[in-house]
């Protein structure tokens, strides 16, 4: 308790709110530009931090890393260019709402509930790390194979209304995710000798083309096209969410933050995973899963509630067992170990006050971007209102030197404007791209896994089932497919038409 | 063209591409096959039943949300010229002439407003990802 | 495309070369020299361990030379895209580039139909960090030391279950080095990253970790994991307790080295001159503190003899590779 006064009195000086503050702008400011991703905000902090006292590093790591992932639903919700595949699902049901003159509601909830998942996972953070971070190696090769499995079934929801279209979108993802050098034979697959993709497909272009560059095209294309549709051109709808519906939302936000912060535990997981099963646990237990995708306040909160409760759940393994929970924390121990503090026990024990200091400005910086969010979002939603021929093309000029920047590569460029044809056409022709990208992440994710459970259980299936763990995540799968069947099964009984 | 006939054309083009990658991943050693011949027998399903289902279907087909032609052919213009400018004469010419371009062309904005907001914009780029970030954008003819 | 993007590439080397050519002399290049910002490629991403280095070494040198020197990340296929950008980069001192050994010296060979560079096209300048080699078991496995490893895998080969990252990566060249050495099978599992595979063998998942000492110090000194062996000629600073491979009988020697290099053309003023930088920035007691901090070896190797290093390895591997490759083709 005085290791947690202590670091409040750290927080609390003027040096160290200014950092704070600095940070969370600098966050906001990177997670909404598509292509600037929470990784490469922090890690070029890093350099910066070199010459500051550790306190005031950590803070600022920690401030820009949960900002910027908050930052990136600001226009993955206004414009529907998601900055990185965190915030897709935001996407689905924001902008649907920002076109129909709703951007500021939508825009509230998702800042209410980046806040609501932030401060549980730094609560739980807080209070339960430890014992925890067992989470994260009770998880083998097998259980992530089942987790993988269980991402990929939300598609299911994603894409309900046309189920077929949905499957191929996915399955074009996932041939594409086997792109690449292979890590367990080193053979080439489909690279036809281009070393730009002996990585494999780089994510972020094609998010950004499906997205963000297609979006370009839809505004700039139909003339008087713009985010507004419909002839009254006009915002409406309330400033802030409704009282009402925030208490709808909130036992979503709930869940969502539990997931979240338990896949944040885990270190071969990722944010979209998180967001992606929560916006489809959402969707099955509310009374309107219709509503879904069409512009529905819950799915808001529901994958911003996720992704935001990541952050402090990454922040477990990273903090208490020195395991990276993601690419940004991994970047964050790089910080640490450059400021003499090892990941591990000793975090908590011989530099608990640092530990702690970056613990409460993980707190602060929460509520600090909700604060600057609430207040901005009734300035920011007239963006919606701006003539599409004038958003499309700086929409598309940030896209294309977003895309540069990712790792300085022209052909990335190249690949997200060919992305961004194929989006526009895709969207034209009624083919979801959400199930692409969420197969591309999901892929690679769910077959080294599946190949590294098979290489130890030496290609026996029936491993998936003899572990509990994996069991009870098989089980979750079944539920989670079988569960809208049966009920769209029993709604026909019960209202034969 | 009525989404009908597109479909079973995106049918059958990505059906013959799954049935590619499926040949393939059955060719690759170890199991480095595994996958591509799970999503490719996958995405053929898709298409197969895709297919079946613009056949049997007779009820609703409509044709797509119209298409401005002129206006799609001069955006992809803008766009391809922006790429192949910035690659040869340099991102900081070819950023505020397509922004320019498209603004005067597509968005129909006077000239003055359309002038400022390239200018503007591009030098906001500068600052963000050159000045800041110290992205190596393809600097042209504006490099010493 | 790319060939657009190439052709742009080479047009301005050809500008370049035509300067020099025409006139322009080396020495008054060298003379002024750093006279703008210096380009740092790393082939890797933000954050990883080799870019973390790079910015730590990019601080001193900034202070050595009196020139801002920007780290560019290029990252992709394993390195090579950053080190083809290096090895295409005009020779005029202003782009040097971190290399990985023996990772660059591999590819040139393992890669021989698509890699786009080749050793000659870069002058190694000078190494900064040698990681040795590890073998790591978690801390409750019952294997002591080499002995008990080889014993069990000769038993029960199936259940000894061992990560590498990635296919002809130095892990799985030191682990197939010590495989060769005791004359077993070893059945390997490959992971993306140290962090999956370290949270695995904490969770009981596999049985050991084939990575660098830099990767496993933390969790050997909290108690959680043990290291079986080293694969350096002696034991390492941190992890005093953990003994070598030879010690035990095995001869095998393995490392990951970090360095620097420089398009192979530069005039030989300014790679003097970048070869004095270096030394007095690996020589600076600070860079040094850093470095031990972030649990990376020092090992410093300059000029010539970094270029003989990286000879010998290439030549050494290529030798194992035509022997027995180790991804078949």
């Amino acid at each position: 308790m005085d290791v947690l006064l202590l670091a409040l009195g750290n927080v609390l000086t003027p040096m160290a709110l200014l950092t704070l503050l600095l940070g969370t702008l600098a966050g906001m400011t990177i997670g909404s530009l598509p292509g600037l991703s929470s990784t490469m905000g922090v890690a070029l902090c890093i350099p910066i931090t070199f010459n500051m006292p550790p306190d005031l590093a950590l803070i600022l790591l920690g401030a820009v890393y949960v900002s910027s992932v908050y930052g990136g639903s600001v226009t993955a919700i206004l414009l529907r260019t998601p900055g990185t595949d965190a915030s897709i699902a935001t996407a689905l049901d924001g902008y649907p709402l920002a076109a129909a003159g709703r951007g500021s509601e939508a825009l509230g909830m998702a800042t209410l509930a980046s806040l609501f998942g932030g401060l549980f996972s730094v609560v739980v953070l807080i209070a339960i790390a430890p014992p925890l971070s067992t989470v994260a190696l009770a998880f083998g090769p097998q259980e992530y194979t089942v987790l993988a499995i269980f991402g990929l079934v939300t598609i299911v929801s994603v894409a309900s209304d046309r189920p077929l279209k949905g499957v191929l979108s996915a399955a074009v993802g996932l041939v594409l995710a086997t792109v690449g050098l292979d890590t367990f034979t080193g053979m080439q697959r489909f690279t036809f000798g281009h070393s730009e993709l002996f990585d494999g497909v780089p994510l972020l272009p094609v998010l950004i083309g499906l997205f963000s560059v297609s979006q370009a095209f839809n505004l700039c294309v139909p003339a008087g096209g713009g985010v507004l549709s419909g002839t009254a051109q006009q915002l409406r709808g309330r400033r802030l969410p409704a009282w009402l519906d925030i208490r709808r939302c909130l036992r979503t936000m709930l869940r969502s933050s539990v997931i979240g912060s338990v896949v944040g535990i885990l270190p071969g997981a990722g944010t979209s995973i998180a967001s992606f099963i929560s916006y489809s646990e959402a969707r099955r237990h509310s009374s309107t899963p219709e509503r879904f995708g069409k512009g529905e306040l819950e799915g808001v909160a529901a994958s911003e509630s996720a992704n935001n409760a990541v952050t402090g759940g990454t922040l477990i393994p990273t903090l208490t067992l020195g395991i990276p929970g993601n690419a940004v924390t991994a970047v964050f121990i790089g910080g640490l170990t450059i400021h003499g503090m090892i990941p591990g026990p000793s975090l908590f024990t011989q530099h608990a006050e640092t530990t702690y200091t970056l613990i409460l400005s993980l707190l602060l910086a929460n509520l600090l971007f909700a604060l600057v969010g609430l207040w901005l979002c009734r300035h920011l939603v007239v963006v919606t209102k701006v003539p599409g021929a004038v958003l499309g093309p700086m929409i598309l000029v940030f896209s294309v030197i977003g895309t540069f920047a990712l790792r300085n590569e022209i052909f990335d460029v190249w690949l997200a404007l060919a992305f961004g044809v194929v989006g526009f056409f895709m969207e034209r022709w009624r083919y979801p791209a959400a199930p692409l990208v969420i197969a591309l992440i999901l892929g690679p994710i769910l077959e080294v896994n599946f190949r590294r459970s098979m290489q130890i259980a030496h290609w026996d299936l029936t491993t998936f089932f003899t572990r509990p763990l994996s069991l009870g995540l098989c089980l979750l799968v079944v539920l989670a497919l079988a569960y809208p069947l049966w009920a769209q099964w029993r709604r026909r009984r019960h209202a034969p038409t | 063209m009525t989404l009908n006939t597109i479909d079973r054309g995106v049918a059958l083009l990505l059906g013959a591409l799954c049935a590619a990658v499926v040949v393939t991943g059955l060719g690759m050693r170890g199991d480095a096959g595994v996958f591509p011949v799970v999503a490719g027998a996958l995405g053929g399903l898709a298409c197969l039943g895709i297919a079946l289902g613009t056949l049997r279907r007779r009820a609703p087909d409509e044709p797509p949300p119209p298409l401005a032609y002129q206006r799609f052919a001069v955006w992809c213009l803008c766009v391809l010229g922006l790429l192949l400018l910035m690659l040869s004469a340099g991102t900081f010419i070819a950023l505020p002439l397509f922004l320019l371009a498209s603004l005067r062309r597509l968005g129909q904005l006077r000239w003055p407003l359309a002038l400022t907001i390239s200018v503007v914009f591009s030098a906001l780029i500068y600052v963000v990802f050159v000045y800041l970030l110290s992205v190596p954008l393809p600097g042209g003819w504006l490099t010493p | 495309m790319k060939t657009l993007h190439m052709s742009v590439r080479k047009v301005g080397l050809g500008v370049v070369s035509a300067l020099l050519a025409t006139g322009l002399s080396t020495t008054t290049l060298a003379a002024d020299y750093p006279s703008k910002p210096i380009q740092m490629i790393v082939a890797f991403g933000a954050g990883g361990s080799t870019d973390t280095m790079a910015r730590i070494f990019a601080k001193y040198v900034e202070e050595e030379l009196g020139q801002r020197v920007v780290v560019v990340n290029r990252p992709g296929a394993g390195g090579e895209l950053g080190w083809v950008h290096l090895a295409n980069a005009a020779p005029d001192g202003y782009t040097i580039g971190l290399i990985n050994s023996p990772v660059v010296e591999v590819y040139p060979f393992t890669r021989e139909e698509s890699v786009g560079y080749s050793l000659d096209d870069l002058r190694p300048l000078a190494n900064v960090i040698t990681d040795p080699g590890m073998l790591v078991v978690a801390a409750d496995s019952p294997y002591q030391n080499l002995d008990d490893f080889v014993a069990a895998v000769q038993s029960d080969p199936e259940s000894i279950i061992i990560s590498h990252e990635g296919v002809g990566g130095d892990d799985h060249l030191a682990a197939l080095n010590f495989a060769a050495e005791a004359n077993v099978d070893l059945n390997f599992v490959a992971y993306n990253g140290n962090a999956e595979a370290t949270a695995s063998l904490l969770g009981g998942h596999i049985t050991a970790f084939a990575g660098n000492m830099s990767e496993a110090v933390t969790q050997i000194q909290e108690g959680k994991a043990r290291g079986l062996a080293i694969w350096s000629e002696e034991r390492g600073e941190p992890l005093p307790d953990v003994p070598t491979g030879r010690e035990q009988g095995y001869d095998v020697l393995a490392a990951a080295s970090r360095g620097f290099a420089m398009p192979a053309d530069v005039p030989q003023e300014i790679y003097d001159l970048l070869l004095e930088a270096s030394r007095n920035v690996i020589d600076n007691p600070e860079f040094r503190a850093e470095m031990e901090r972030l649990n990376m070896p020092v090992d410093p190797i300059y000029g010539q003899d970094y270029v003989d290093f990286i000879d010998d390895s290439h030549a050494r591997l290529k030798a194992l590779w035509e022997q027995d490759p180790w991804v078949e083709q």
